[in-house]
């Protein structure tokens, strides 16, 4: 276990390992991205309150977790960086900072377009949308700060120290909706039974939506390294 | 076609179309799909 971990701290070997994975890789998002949005979109039931507009979660929840996870993971990477002086580490968490700023943004946008017709606004400033918007400024920040620095090291180790101080606005962002009163919603409680108000029928599109942004995740930091 | 009676009603999205799909065409252009 250790040494398969040291071995992909390579440069070298990551690339040929990632190279040689990205065929089934590409070919299996494909499937999940087909099977959870055809899913979501034509074969869920309608929600009683939301109706079809609901239908937008499928992509916005997702987006929103794997963002959060996103930058979970380029923390977890900058204090590797910081820690070990591991090169790879750096890498990882640089790839982290585009991909994470998109999901961000795609989180933002489909949960507005959802409140319009849901809260009637579509934007307001509670705890859990501030806090997201924070999550986005710190992804740009990271990537602005890294950008300014003509040196490349001084850079990485500056990235890192602000991605390790930004990462206590993550957990802000999961229990923003139980700590505060939000117009957010909290989360919805999942449920194998099929009396539930939330029946694997609804949430299961949603499970491959995200297995599919994972693929996705992977994708990127293929072609997010230089 | 799946829960809907015809492809006009999933276009319509039960009077959501401009949301619903204003929102999954920001996320193929997002995504690059």
């Amino acid at each position: 276990m250790w040494q398969w971990l040291f071995k992909l701290s390579s440069p070298k070997w990551f690339y040929t390992i990632s190279g040689q994975l990205m065929p089934w890789l590409i070919a299996i998002t494909s499937i999940l991205l087909v099977i959870g949005l055809v899913w979501g979109l034509a074969f869920t039931p309608p929600d009683y309150q939301m109706g079809e507009n609901y239908r937008i979660a499928y992509i916005h929840v997702p987006a929103a977790s794997i963002a959060m996870g996103c930058y979970y993971m380029m923390a977890g990477m900058a204090a590797a960086f910081l820690i070990w002086r591991i090169k790879m580490a750096d890498m990882v968490a640089k790839a982290c900072a585009p991909v994470g700023m998109t999901f961000t943004a795609l989180a933002l946008f489909t949960g507005s377009v959802w409140g319009i017709p849901t809260w009637g606004t579509w934007w307001i400033w509670d705890a859990r949308l501030t806090s997201t918007l924070i999550m986005l400024f710190l992804f740009i920040g990271v990537m602005a700060l890294r950008s300014a620095y003509d040196s490349e090291a001084a850079g990485a180790k500056a990235c890192a120290v602000l991605s390790l101080v930004g990462v206590v606005n993550v957990p802000i962002i999961k229990y923003s909706v139980e700590w505060w009163n939000t117009l957010h919603q909290g989360a919805s409680s999942l449920s194998l039974s099929n009396t539930s108000a939330n029946p694997p029928e609804i949430w299961l599109p949603a499970f491959f939506c995200w297995l599919w942004f994972v693929w996705f995740l992977s994708d990127c930091h293929y072609f997010a390294y230089p | 076609m799946g829960r809907f009676d015809s492809f006009s009603d999933f276009l319509a999205m039960g009077g959501y179309a401009s949301y619903v799909w204003s929102a999954y065409a920001f996320f193929c252009c997002h995504t690059g799909i």
